[in-house]
């Protein structure tokens, strides 16, 4: 009895795996371009930006957290960029980048952590926080599209190939690594967990709770600086709308992925599968030559289907409890 | 002769394996005054609640006004007569005082409502129990009395001939309480029941005819007023036979100061509080619900801000202003509610058992996860904490093992001084066992413990002084090391 319950579970674990090939196997089969070295190439440099974005999505996650302002502070960080380069060079100007993206992270961080926010506040905080995030960008930038970087390294950022390994996927795949050794096997991310885990039960085992849910804000702002950098290197440019949707498409990747919205549970390999996931969908959308509207309804109802996956999950541990 | 209006026979109850109810009759004159007393958790409240149709008793009849009932629903309940008025009341603070008295029951002919006439009605129900309130005003506009009063004229609107109050008296003034019981003496003239739960001597004795006792889920005894004492009525509600629940101590308290509080503070709950705890002394809190203890322990570990007061250990002054202060002090805190406050349930024992020391299980920032395991295996062996491993996830272990892990934890962080928060709460009888053995081995080892329980009989058994809170301050302090105290002098000192 109890082994039939485990291998259940084991199944469930995988559930999303499964999901991901027959994704593949239904796209070889819809189009045969989506097998090709070239779209699989361009698949990766694709999802770089959106990968960045979830890793540290995922921190927030882990936390029972939510930030609605990333797509705001990927522009903010993406225009601060491409402005400074001619004054500061391009190592500068990546710096001040992600300096605006902590900035923005820890704006949030302090509110949200000061009133003890649980994910409805911190919707809605951050949702305020975007309007202020984007409105600055807007007065900055007068809200005119940046003409892209020319500096030859950095635009190899987002176009650049290493051997035949596209930069931006080595840049999301270094992010990732990282993410996942903080987070899987260091204090921080064990403190990360717990104070996701049940916040009262670990402040009053002497955990920082209310700095590591700062903290975690400061993460997600400075992955949406890297992803400005490689966003705008990559698109050449930087328009006032660059970071629109990207909130939405990095909490989709790591709904899907799998990591539950109560925080406490998830890993940084279920993030890279949703942003896998959320990367297939995209592009068959695309070489099918769906327009833009449709792909947006599609995204829509795989966000639906995620978070209700989420909460068909949470039903299932709450029998395992009883 | 006996004009029997209530009469609940042979009610039993059961929860997940607890007996709250056991065959409890209990029969009720017309328009007397008949109060229930007994400890925290000795069943009065499920009784009530079975009454009410809000629980569902297993076995055992109700008679309400001369019929069998089976009452399902409060609605019910009030069809039938009667009505209770529980500790927090049923009152919705937005809507208006005539709204709230006739609420679900606005029902006129036509569509339009008869303000006017409901609003008369109301008046006119307040006036009878002489209370001088505008029913067209909000209830969030009234006080703790005259939401009472509302409570009542509600009651009586249904023309209830039983009224039950639960603890009225809890959260009034003095001079509230006299408006209250005046108010009782007049319902009582009108030959309405009232049945009256509170475990405050005074008011048992001055207000009520007959005066039943609950203990343990069992009615232990039903007594004319006049014709008891307070003495009996509290001996009968402790007086549990003490047989050899509890391990004896090999060691003995030390004369070392190991903490020192005084005048602690923190608004509404604690007015001024001093204690000191000794090396190796167990040192017992008793108090009712209410009475500020989960307060006082939870100001001492800076769980919650204090206003006012000073902590020294081992004669130092500290500043303990967060649980990590206080853990870096030495000092722990075992929470009442394990689940919530205690555990990270759906982390794994070992996770959950590292929790306060992780600095001590990593090298260069990375966690030592095999040194972890090893940590865990040593104390889950020590504590014989039943599972499948020491990864499994707290949730799937019983009470008792997560109580454990709780405590294996506070080991693990090598406190001094424990306090611990209603420790046997709901966890199974050899569990309860083995906790007690645990706190008399910390003891014996040179720590402080400092304990709260609501079951005196734990207090009685374990500790060697005995603090008892009333009201936030401490209202009598007894020594028990030889285990001398009694249930009767304690429970007079709680009640106050």
């Amino acid at each position: 009895m109890e082994k039939r319950q485990k291998k259940k579970t084991d199944l469930k674990k995988y559930r999303m795996l499964f999901i991901f090939l027959g994704m593949i196997v239904l796209s070889a089969l819809v189009n045969d371009r989506f097998l090709t070295v070239k779209n699989i190439a361009n698949i990766m440099r694709q999802i770089a930006a959106n990968g960045i974005l979830a890793c540290g999505m995922t921190f927030v996650m882990l936390t029972g957290g939510f930030d609605l302002s990333v797509g705001a502070t990927l522009t903010l960080a993406g225009g601060t960029a491409l402005t400074l380069q001619p004054y500061m060079g391009v190592g500068g100007a990546i710096a001040a980048a992600l300096l605006v993206g902590a900035l923005c992270g820890c704006f949030n961080g302090v509110i949200l952590s000061g009133i003890k926010a649980g994910s409805g506040e911190a919707f809605m905080i951050t949702l305020g926080s975007q309007l202020v995030i984007f409105g600055i960008s807007l007065l900055v930038f007068k809200a005119k599209f940046i003409p892209g970087s020319k500096s030859a390294v950095y635009n190899a950022i987002g176009t650049g190939n290493l051997g035949w390994i596209p930069v931006p996927l080595l840049i999301f795949a270094a992010t990732a690594a990282i993410a996942h050794v903080v987070l899987a096997y260091t204090s921080l991310g064990r403190r990360i967990y717990l104070t996701g885990g049940n916040y009262e039960a670990a402040r009053l085992s002497g955990v920082r709770v209310g700095f590591y849910k700062m903290l975690v804000y400061v993460v997600v702002g400075v992955a949406a600086a890297m992803s400005a950098v490689v966003l705008t290197s990559r698109s050449g440019g930087c328009s006032s709308d660059i970071g629109k949707g990207y909130e939405l498409d990095a909490i989709a990747a790591v709904m899907v992925g799998g990591t539950s919205t109560d925080g406490g549970e998830g890993n940084i390999g279920r993030t890279i599968l949703g942003v896998l996931m959320i990367g297939v969908l995209n592009n068959i959308l695309n070489l099918m030559g769906m327009s833009s509207f449709n792909q947006m309804i599609a995204k829509g109802i795989v966000v639906i289907l995620a978070v209700w996956l989420d909460g068909s999950r949470k039903t299932d541990k709450g029998g395992a409890e009883s | 002769m006996d004009d029997i209006v209530l009469e609940m026979k042979h009610i039993s109850k059961q929860f997940v394996g607890v007996k709250a109810l056991d065959d409890v009759s209990l029969s009720v004159r017309r328009g007397e005054v008949h109060a229930i007393c007994g400890e925290n958790g000795a069943g009065k409240s499920t009784l009530m609640k079975i009454l009410n149709g809000i629980y569902r008793a297993d076995s055992g009849e109700i008679w309400l006004n001369g019929k069998l009932r089976n009452i399902q629903s409060p609605e019910e309940a009030h069809k039938a007569g009667l009505s209770i008025i529980f500790q927090e009341f049923n009152l919705v603070d937005t809507l208006s005082v005539a709204e709230n008295i006739y609420l679900g029951r606005l029902r006129e002919k036509g569509v339009k409502l008869n303000w006017r006439a409901i609003e008369r009605r109301a008046e006119e129900q307040l006036k009878n129990i002489g209370a001088e309130i505008d029913p067209r005003i909000a209830v969030s506009r009234l006080s703790v009395s005259q939401k009472q009063m509302v409570e009542i004229a509600k009651a009586l609107s249904y023309d209830a001939n039983v009224i039950v109050m639960d603890e009225p008296s809890a959260t009034l003034t003095d001079k509230e309480a006299q408006k209250l019981f005046s108010v009782i003496s007049d319902l009582k003239k009108k030959q309405i029941t009232v049945i009256y739960i509170s475990h405050k001597m005074d008011e048992v004795f001055a207000l009520s005819d007959r005066i039943t006792v609950l203990r343990d889920g069992v009615a232990v005894s039903t007594a004319a007023t006049k014709d008891t004492t307070r003495r009996e009525v509290i001996a009968s509600m402790v007086g549990r036979a003490m047989e050899n629940e509890y391990p004896v101590r090999q060691g003995r308290r030390t004369d070392e100061t190991v903490m020192r509080v005084t005048h602690i503070r923190r608004k509404p709950v604690l007015h001024d509080v001093s204690f000191e705890v000794k090396k190796g002394e167990i040192l017992g809190i008793a108090g009712l619900v209410g009475a500020g203890r989960t307060e006082l322990v939870r100001a001492v570990f800076g769980a919650d801000p204090v206003s006012e007061g000073q902590i020294e250990i081992k004669g130092v002054q500290k500043k303990i202003k967060s649980p990590m202060d206080a853990i870096k002090n030495g000092v722990a805190l075992v929470n009442e509610d394990r689940k919530e406050l205690g555990l990270v349930l759906k982390f794994p024992i070992a996770e959950n058992i590292s929790i306060c020391k992780i600095g001590s299980i990593v090298r260069k920032g990375f966690i030592q996860r095999k040194q972890e395991n090893r940590i865990a295996e040593e104390y889950t062996g020590k504590l014989a904490i039943k599972s499948t491993s020491c990864r499994q996830k707290c949730v799937f272990l019983s009470g008792g093992n997560q109580q454990k892990v709780v405590l294996a934890k506070w080991l693990y962080a090598d406190a001094d001084i424990l306090l611990l928060d209603e420790p046997t709460r709901g966890i199974d009888v050899g569990s309860k066992y083995e906790i007690y053995k645990w706190i008399n081995r910390l003891a014996d080892a040179g720590k402080a413990v400092v304990m709260i329980s609501s079951e005196l009989p734990e207090i009685l058994g374990l500790s060697d002084r005995i603090l008892v809170l009333h009201r936030g301050k401490v209202a009598g302090e007894f020594e028990n090391e030889d285990k001398t105290a009694t249930a009767e002098e304690i429970m007079s000192c709680a009640i106050g």
